[in-house]
């Protein structure tokens, strides 16, 4: 699973997800991308789920790319834990990800197949997204 | 290239987001036209209709020269930035710059694949774009709305560069020919080890249940998947 190789801070403020994505909007290294229409932390392990199920559909053939990282720690207190005691530990870590970003890319199937296993991982996330096609296209 | 885009532009006297989205709400888009390279003038700050820009856009290309027709006269210009909305696709602003009919510039150009590659067909290979767009220098009259290129012939592990690429006459490469524009790779494939640790099994028993109601063997495969 992706996670990072050090950090600067253990325990980062959550932050806000306003307004869409800056960058990384546009299909730039295949020909399909998976888009984000709604902002979300996708933890690493949703990414590694989205990924096994659309290399698992195209199989023998394609390529994917991952344009996420999971930067972000997220921490969680232990159940059953009274409220204090400062901060709880960092448990997962997430990426954020706000509406426009292109979260995935897929190149060497025909669309489709892509447009199957996009849908597939699109089931992975907890948001809503769409299929684009480079140049723009849905 | 097909011929010039006549755009009829009004100069604008709005500024800021407010008047640029009541432009935009009537149809048009918001634009600039820049001053002339050789006799650095002031941009001009102009609307043009949304339609006949992003319909010329997604059928001819970034490069189509458009006749540009103001109250202060009429200038051929090309689309040099094009600002869109990341969600709903909407052309948000659109920079055009003067060109000059017998100078030659320098703009990018799509690379379309042609063909059947062997590589795919007889070997299972994954056919791979690497350069999806190159850079050439022409004539604006001559500029190219795609170039193709052919696979036919392309064989595993083999590739072609832009090099190979034969370009209409009067258009000169840019991009470094050594430049891989199209690969035949072997397929990745991820171990079953891999599925497991991402929980995709219960996806997998689904599956199996589907076939099993279509009346077909669970570990058969259909053969679109392969």
């Amino acid at each position: 699973m992706l996670v990072p190789k050090k950090l600067k801070y253990r325990k980062p403020h959550r932050g806000r997800m306003r307004g869409q994505a800056k960058g990384g909007t546009e299909v730039q290294f295949g020909e399909y991308g998976l888009q984000a229409l709604e902002p979300a932390w996708i933890t690493n392990r949703q990414i590694e789920a989205a990924r096994i199920a659309m290399t698992r559909k195209i199989k023998r053939g394609g390529k994917v790319w991952i344009n996420i990282f999971p930067h972000k720690p997220v921490t969680k207190k232990p159940a059953e834990t009274r409220m204090g005691s400062g901060k709880g530990n960092p448990e997962d870590y997430v990426a954020v990800v706000k509406p426009g970003r292109v979260m995935f890319e897929m190149s060497g199937v025909d669309e489709a197949l892509a447009r199957e296993a996009i849908r597939l991982a699109a089931q992975k996330l907890p948001i809503k997204t769409r299929f684009v096609v480079r140049g723009g296209g849905q | 290239m097909a011929d010039n885009v006549e755009l009829q532009a009004e100069r604008r006297q709005g500024r800021g987001k407010n008047d640029s989205r009541r432009l935009r709400a009537s149809g048009m888009v918001p634009a600039v036209l820049y001053g002339e390279s050789n006799e650095p003038g002031e941009s001009v700050p102009i609307a043009v209709p949304t339609k006949t820009v992003d319909y010329t856009l997604n059928h001819f290309g970034d490069n189509a020269l458009y006749n540009l027709t103001t109250a202060n006269g009429s200038a051929t210009a090309r689309v040099v930035d094009a600002q869109r909305d990341p969600v709903s696709g909407q052309l948000m602003h659109v920079d055009f710059a003067p060109v000059n009919m017998r100078e030659r510039i320098e703009v990018t150009v799509p690379v379309a694949v042609v063909g059947e590659a062997p590589g795919v067909e007889q070997d299972g290979g994954v056919l791979q774009q690497v350069a999806y767009e190159l850079q050439v220098e022409s004539l604006p009259g001559d500029i190219p709305q795609e170039i193709e290129i052919d696979v036919s012939g392309l064989g595993m592990n083999e590739n072609l560069t832009l090099g190979d690429l034969t370009l209409p006459s009067g258009v000169t490469l840019i991009s470094d020919p050594e430049e891989v524009a199209v690969t035949i790779t072997a397929p990745t494939e991820i171990t079953e080890e891999e599925i497991e640790a991402a929980g995709i099994v219960e996806e997998e028993s689904e599956e199996a249940a589907a076939d099993v109601e279509a009346g077909e063997a669970p570990a058969e495969e259909s053969p679109e998947e392969g």
